[in-house]
């Protein structure tokens, strides 16, 4: 006890000593308790916000099998959504249970949930006319049926196949035929009028002249068959009659025929295919992921029972369909019973229906952090097993062979079997070389056992939490499921409480060995009159023990009052991890501890004379040579050079200082480098929607018509895109940089490819712009006044050629280090432009340069090709066009989306005549419905064909986000358009930036705080030690004006030095930074991209004010005593 | 005869107005004449460092005035008192207090050059010689005895040419011999520029050199002898 009131006395009477200590530990402590608070509350306000969104459930099972409910169910609060069925306009109709109500967070705005069977709930804004509650509604349920998809056979997609159907498809067929008679005439006249014989591909396809007018033959025939549809299906019974005919009217009644030939629509504008017998599965193993497809209609009526929220943007279900209806689970159940008794009428070996659910699970016991244990097993045993077969090709005749490759029963191992069939007969060939006879196709389920001691199906890998959150996959996990030890959130968590320890260590440790050495006279002294080591050491532990224990509490206190505070203004979410917590206060205090022992243990093997050393320093001093009369100034600057030690330490805090504040404006400018990089620099919109196919002026209008209500509160620009097209480069090959180094790429080499004789074809973009397109403006500000001919360049006879400028290395271009995005892109566009450092924006043109090889006034080549899936044919030529150049751009100051995303090389920009010129016949007239059913044809089958419309919407600072949202995405459903809402993503990454430069900032306060708190300290303790000096001083006449101006003085030099150092380190990290990430001047220009030099240089100059008001307000309190005072000190 | 300083009522307070008030000087009259050589005795305690302080403007009095050349000193700025201390007073200190940074030379130069003055340098050089520390200009006081130190801490006091010299107990640091030298050389010098010289001391074969004793007994002044020669 007498020691503890000792300890006591003793820190009460070194006041200051104590209450720098205490307040370096305390602001420790408090900004440990605050950071680990924000940051908790952080996440779980973006757990919070991710609930709004996604529902209150951990774990989302997308295309659940049936038998994945009794598989969860014990493990998790559950809930089922069953998907009943697709109809016409509803989309989808699912089934709603209670506990799938609450975990998805769904609102019933209006009514209640259904009971009977002929009940339903819509889902609000879903449907052209809403009925009101009680009134009926008619629901025409499509059942689609696929056969064979991919090049596994997976018998969870949906598949039903209904007698009824394959009368009406008898019906279908019999009329194709008697349309392809008449169709077959026409084409037969047409080669007899030019007196051309008709020509045979080697596949048996009848190629079809450019010059035949497709468009009066279909305008002629548009009562009877507008369209013609062309099928084909692989893997199935049929495959041998891969041919279908349709007409788009029928669809989407069904689909569904057989016959002895293929009418292939490729690309309407400029051929037609004829095509008899011979379509392989050869073609690039593409043709395989065609399925048949076929409908099947039911019709339904039903009583309006209630209305839900509107829910579809709040779900991340990316490519899975959510259900726009909801009945009950016995409906539900009744229907898919009688789908399933349908199917039982089907023909042997077809594939089973399988209806599905979205399963919504939910467990108390962090479902999320077991489900690497528990949950992804079942989830992987719910992924089929399957076979693969490769190599498909046409042998002699109907003959087809190929690889069939699945497991060696016996070592479970990966093996190849060779597959031939004939017709419907399949033959597989085990490794003794036998033929054994299969009853059908071996990618069938029930066949396997047919063949399972020679080859058994391939078991899905087990699957792993990073495979989940990519979200590729059918289970989906919210926040929860993210266990926070591998979260990103939880790294930052670590860094930062890293940091505020060390700082709280290594300050404490300054302190500490500062007052020690202080003390030791007393200590010694203690010592000498003998005190033992262990007495003296137990007084010190203790005297720490209890600064830390109290500030650690005050500091715990205050920090919770604190982040309680900021969390209620700023988010109004309050969370405390409490292990995460307590075990950082807990790291903290030991780390203070065991600093502070350190210094102990010398000052306890210092000497016990007593005597203070004389400062070495001094000692080291040499006489110097000449006399030099001594002003105040050069008093003080003996006294730094004498108390070096002290000198460097106050100029080493003065210089981390003034780095924390500069490091804290970087890293938070830092923390925005992804925002800005993905949203601002690349200029992303909030919308993107895309049409595969070159839409008709006359049908553009009507759509801007409809989006009327988005483009109120956005801008809208529409592009036409022209792809397949192909620059003659043969002139440029040699003086182009980009195009060299693109040769020289081994993954470029699908950029390039032969025209014809001797001409080389690069790949480029082509961008038509209409009359009154905004983006003009922004071309022609990046050209020389009047260079451009405006007319021209809307008829388009001429272009802007965009050619981005790039890093040269060596004599080359410099390769950019791929980063997953762009091997992502690279892998689905089987382009490597990507993978150059090729860029259009203008603060990386510094370090670029510019390839100059195609000059303003050049004439330029241009070849569209269309694409052609049957037979060997892939490519045809069928346009060449010749272009001037009217300019070349390769800088651009505002960003200009999507160049600025991916950074095309060589774009096109012209007018949209030109994109209509490439393919003549793109902007066929066409009604919605018919553009629905071009695209999706078109998509299947002739990807990239038509060229695309691209419609890039940037919504107004004002406008209600989830109004355009539901805007956009309507306007998509109405139209048939690819829709991509880019707002989310850019909310997302902005929210995540200002939440890492708060983490930032706050660190950066501390750092400055401890740091300020310190040399205060130094600053008093230094006039502390030298008031006996001050004194003599005084004695000796020097005048308070003097002290003060003196030190001032003093303080700027050693604060405009510090500044200039940590400037020169800021600089050294920025280099040292730009050195290591690649590029060099390209990450250190995209570093301090719209760095804020004026707050730097404001952090600077208050860093200055601030030291100096720290050096000298000290000397006025020195100042206000008498000299005896100081002396006597 | 010219009053170089009078003192007029002089009262020292310590700790005015707490438990531990404690009156160092009770109400001290005393005048000092140019040129002359004072000795202050008394018991240990009795106040002879306060009134050397308050002569030195070294502190303030909590009553009374100080008249230099008649004039108040206490009535002067802050700027003007640092001037008078630089100008008119030298003080030599008991425990020395040389600036450790400095060399001697250094040291003795300071007031001359903190008043931005330059050196006589005949002059110096005779109070260097006199006090026998010509050899010790280039080293450090850390490098010095105590006795070399006290003298390079007079040869300080002197160097502005100050009209009035006080010393606390130059001497109670050092052996009698080089105390008694020392002295010698203070008195020499002090007499050759006609100086006024006051000093504290214990030693009464010192105190019987001075031209004037003043004895003080708890504050107050006893007894004040003259003697001639
Ligand atoms: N700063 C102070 N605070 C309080 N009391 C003080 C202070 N300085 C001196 N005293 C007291 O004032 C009285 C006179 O002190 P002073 O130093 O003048 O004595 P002194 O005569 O010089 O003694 P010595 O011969 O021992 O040096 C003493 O009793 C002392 O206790
Ligand atoms: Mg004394």
């Amino acid at each position: 006890m007498r020691i503890v009131r000792l300890v006591l006395e003793g820190l009460r009477g070194r006041k200051r000593d104590t209450a720098v200590l205490g307040g370096v530990l305390l602001l420790s402590f408090l900004f440990l308790t605050l950071s680990s608070i924000l940051l908790a509350s952080f996440s779980e306000s973006a757990q919070q916000q991710r609930q709004a969104l996604h529902g209150n459930w951990q774990m989302m099972y997308y295309a659940a099998g049936e038998n994945a409910r009794e598989q969860f169910s014990p493990m998790a609060e559950c809930g089922e959504i069953r998907l009943v069925g697709s109809t016409k306009e509803q989309k989808w109709v699912g089934s709603m249970d209670e506990a799938a109500f609450s975990l998805g967070s769904f609102r019933l705005e209006e009514g209640r949930l259904p009971q009977t069977e002929d009940e339903i709930v819509l889902v609000r804004g879903r449907t052209k006319q809403e009925p009101m509650l009680g009134e009926t509604v008619e629901m025409v349920y499509l059942y689609d049926y696929m056969r064979g998809g991919g090049n596994q056979w997976r018998t969870d997609l949906r598949e039903l196949v209904l007698a009824s159907l394959r009368e009406s498809d008898a019906e279908d067929t019999e009329r194709a035929f008697e349309w392809k008679d008449a169709f077959y005439a026409d084409v037969q006249a047409f080669y007899d009028e030019e007196n051309n014989a008709l020509s045979f591909n080697d596949g048996g396809t009848m190629v079809f002249p450019p010059e035949y007018d497709l468009d009066r033959m279909l305008a002629e025939r548009e009562d009877d068959l507008l369209y013609v549809w062309a099928m084909s299906f692989m893997g199935s019974d049929y495959y041998t009659m891969p041919l279908a005919i349709s007409r788009v009217t029928a669809y989407p009644g069904g689909l569904y025929s057989y016959g002895g030939f293929l009418i292939n629509v490729k690309n309407m504008s400029t051929q037609i295919t004829l095509n008899g017998w011979g379509y392989s599965e050869k073609y690039r193993g593409k043709c395989i992921e065609q399925s048949q497809t076929g409908q099947t209609v039911l019709y339904k009526t039903y009583t309006v029972v209630g209305y839900i929220a509107p829910y579809a943007d709040h779900w991340d279900a990316r490519g899975y369909s959510m259900p726009d209806a909801f009945v009950s689970p016995a409906a539900a159940d009744a229907q898919l019973a009688a789908l399933r008794r349908a199917e039982q009428d089907y023909y042997e070996g077809a594939p089973r229906f399988a209806p599905t659910s979205i399963l919504l699970m939910r467990d108390e016991a962090q479902l999320a952090e077991e489900l690497g244990a528990r949950v992804l097993p079942v989830f992987s045993r719910l992924q089929e097993p399957y076979f693969r077969m490769e190599g498909f090709h046409a042998g002699y005749e109907e003959v087809q062979e190929g690889f069939l490759i699945g497991r060696d029963p016996a070592s479970g191992k990966e093996k190849t079997l060779q597959l031939f069939c004939s017709g419907a007969d399949y033959y597989l060939q085990d490794e003794l070389g036998d033929w054994r006879r299969l009853s059908g196709d071996p990618r069938v389920p029930s066949r396997w056992e047919e063949f399972d001691d020679i080859l058994q199906p391939m078991q899905p890998s087990m699957l792993t939490l990073s495979d989940l959150e990519g979200g590729g996959y059918a289970l989906r996990i919210n926040q929860y499921s993210y266990p926070p030890a591998n979260g990103a959130e939880s790294s930052v968590q670590l860094l930062c409480s890293g940091i505020l320890i060390g700082v709280a260590a290594v300050s404490s440790f300054q302190v500490f060995w500062v007052q020690l050495r202080r003390r030791r006279m007393r200590l010694t002294t203690l010592m000498s009159i003998g005190a033992s080591d262990g007495q003296v050491l137990r007084m010190l532990c203790l005297e720490v023990f209890l600064l830390l224990t109290a500030s650690c509490v005050l500091g715990f206190g205050l920090g919770y009052a604190l982040a309680w505070w900021i969390t209620d203004r700023v988010i109004s979410v309050f969370t405390v991890r409490w292990y995460y917590l307590i075990r950082g206060v807990a790291c903290c205090f030991a780390a203070v501890m065991i600093s502070a022992f350190i210094p102990m243990l010398l000052v306890l093997r210092a000497p016990l004379t007593g005597r203070e050393q004389i400062g070495r320093s001094i000692l080291r001093l040499r006489p110097p040579k000449k006399l030099r009369r001594q002003s105040y100034m050069r008093l003080l600057l003996r006294q730094m050079r004498a108390n070096r030690g002290r000198t460097a330490l106050q100029f080493l805090l003065a210089c981390l200082l003034a780095l924390s504040g500069l490091l804290t404006v970087f890293l938070c400018h830092n923390a925005f480098k992804t925002y800005r990089r993905t949203v601002t620099d690349a200029g992303m919109p909030d919308y993107e929607l895309v049409a595969p196919y070159g839409m008709s002026k006359r049908y553009h209008n009507t759509l801007l018509e409809t989006a009327a209500p988005l483009r109120e509160g956005a801008s809208l620009v529409s592009v036409w895109e022209a792809p397949n097209v192909w620059l003659n480069v043969d002139a440029y090959l040699e003086t182009s940089p980009i195009l060299r180094a693109l040769q020289q790429t081994p993954q470029a080499a699908g950029m390039f490819r032969a025209l014809g004789e001797e001409e080389t074809g690069f790949s480029v973009r082509v961008i038509g712009l209409e009359e009154d397109s905004p983006l003009w403006e922004r071309l022609f500000a990046a050209v020389p006044e009047g260079a451009a001919d405006r007319a021209s360049l809307l008829s388009g006879e001429s272009c802007i050629l965009l050619v981005p400028h790039y890093v040269p290395e060596g004599s080359g271009v410099r390769a950019r280090q791929a980063d997953e995005e762009s091997l992502r892109l690279l892998r689905e566009d089987e382009k490597a432009g990507y993978l150059l450092d090729l860029s259009y924006e203008r603060i990386f043109a510094a370090a670029g340069q510019e390839d100059r090889a195609i000059r303003a006034g050049d004439s330029v080549k241009l070849t569209a090709f269309s694409q052609n899936i049957s037979g060997e044919m892939l490519w045809e030529k069928c346009v060449e066009r010749k272009l001037a150049v009217e300019a070349v751009i390769s800088v651009l100051d505002e960003p200009l989306w999507p160049l600025f995303r991916d950074r095309a090389s060589h774009v096109v920009i012209s007018g949209d005549a030109l994109v209509q010129t490439l393919y003549p016949s793109a902007n066929t007239r066409m009604t919605g419905d018919q553009a629905r059913g071009h695209r999706l044809m078109a998509k299947i089958f002739y990807p990239d064909c038509y060229g695309l419309t691209r419609f890039v919407v940037m919504n107004d600072q004002q406008a209600d986000p989830i109004a355009q949202d539901t805007a956009a995405s309507d306007l998509a459903e109405e139209y048939g358009l690819d829709f991509l809402n880019y707002r989310m993503q850019k909310e997302r990454e902005k929210t995540t930036a200002q939440r890492r430069g708060m983490l930032f900032l706050l660190l950066g306060i501390e750092m400055s705080l401890v740091i300020s708190t310190l040399l205060f300290s130094a600053a008093g303790m230094a006039i502390e030690q030298d008031r006996y000096r001050y004194g003599t001083l005084q004695a000796l006449g020097v005048s308070a004006g003097q002290f003060f101006g003196g030190e001032l003085w003093r303080s700027l030099g050693i604060s405009a030095a510090a500044c200039l150092a940590a400037n020169l380190i800021f600089a050294f990290l920025q280099l040292l930074v730009a050195a290591w990430g690649g590029g060099f001047w390209q990450t250190l220009m995209e570093n301090l991209h719209q760095y804020p030099w004026l707050v730097h240089a404001s952090i600077c100059a208050a860093f200055i004010v601030i030291f100096s008001l720290i050096q000298t307000l000290p000397v006025l309190q020195i100042n206000r005593q008498q000299p005896i005072q100081n002396i006597r000190s | 005869m010219e009053n170089i300083l009078q003192t007029i009522d002089l009262w020292k307070t310590y700790n005015p107005g707490t438990p531990q008030a404690m009156d160092a000087l009770r109400g001290v009259n005393l005048c000092f004449v140019k040129g002359r050589y004072y000795a202050i005795i008394g018991k240990s305690g009795c106040g002879k460092s306060t009134l050397l302080h308050l002569l030195g403007a070294l502190d303030t009095p909590t009553g009374g005035k100080i008249l230099c050349a008649g004039e108040d000193v206490f009535a002067r700025s802050r700027r003007e008192l640092a001037r008078f201390r630089r100008r008119q007073i030298g003080f030599v200190f008991q425990a020395y207090n040389l600036l450790q940074e400095h060399t001697a030379w250094e040291n003795i130069l300071m007031p001359l050059h903190l008043d931005g003055r330059d050196a006589d340098e005949g002059y110096l050089q005779r109070v260097v010689q006199l006090l026998e520390i010509d050899g010790l200009k280039n080293k450090y006081p850390s490098q010095m005895s105590g006795g070399e130190q006290q003298r390079v801490a007079i040869a300080r006091a002197l160097a502005a040419k100050p009209a009035i010299v006080l010393a606390d107990e130059p001497t109670g640091n050092l052996d009698p011999n080089t105390s008694r030298q020392t002295l010698r050389l203070l008195k020499e010098t002090v007499a050759d520029l006609g100086q006024t010289l006051i000093l504290v001391t214990h030693d009464m074969d010192v105190a019987e050199q001075a031209q004037e004793q003043i004895r003080i007994h708890q504050g107050e002044i006893t007894e004040i002898i003259h003697r001639e020669g």
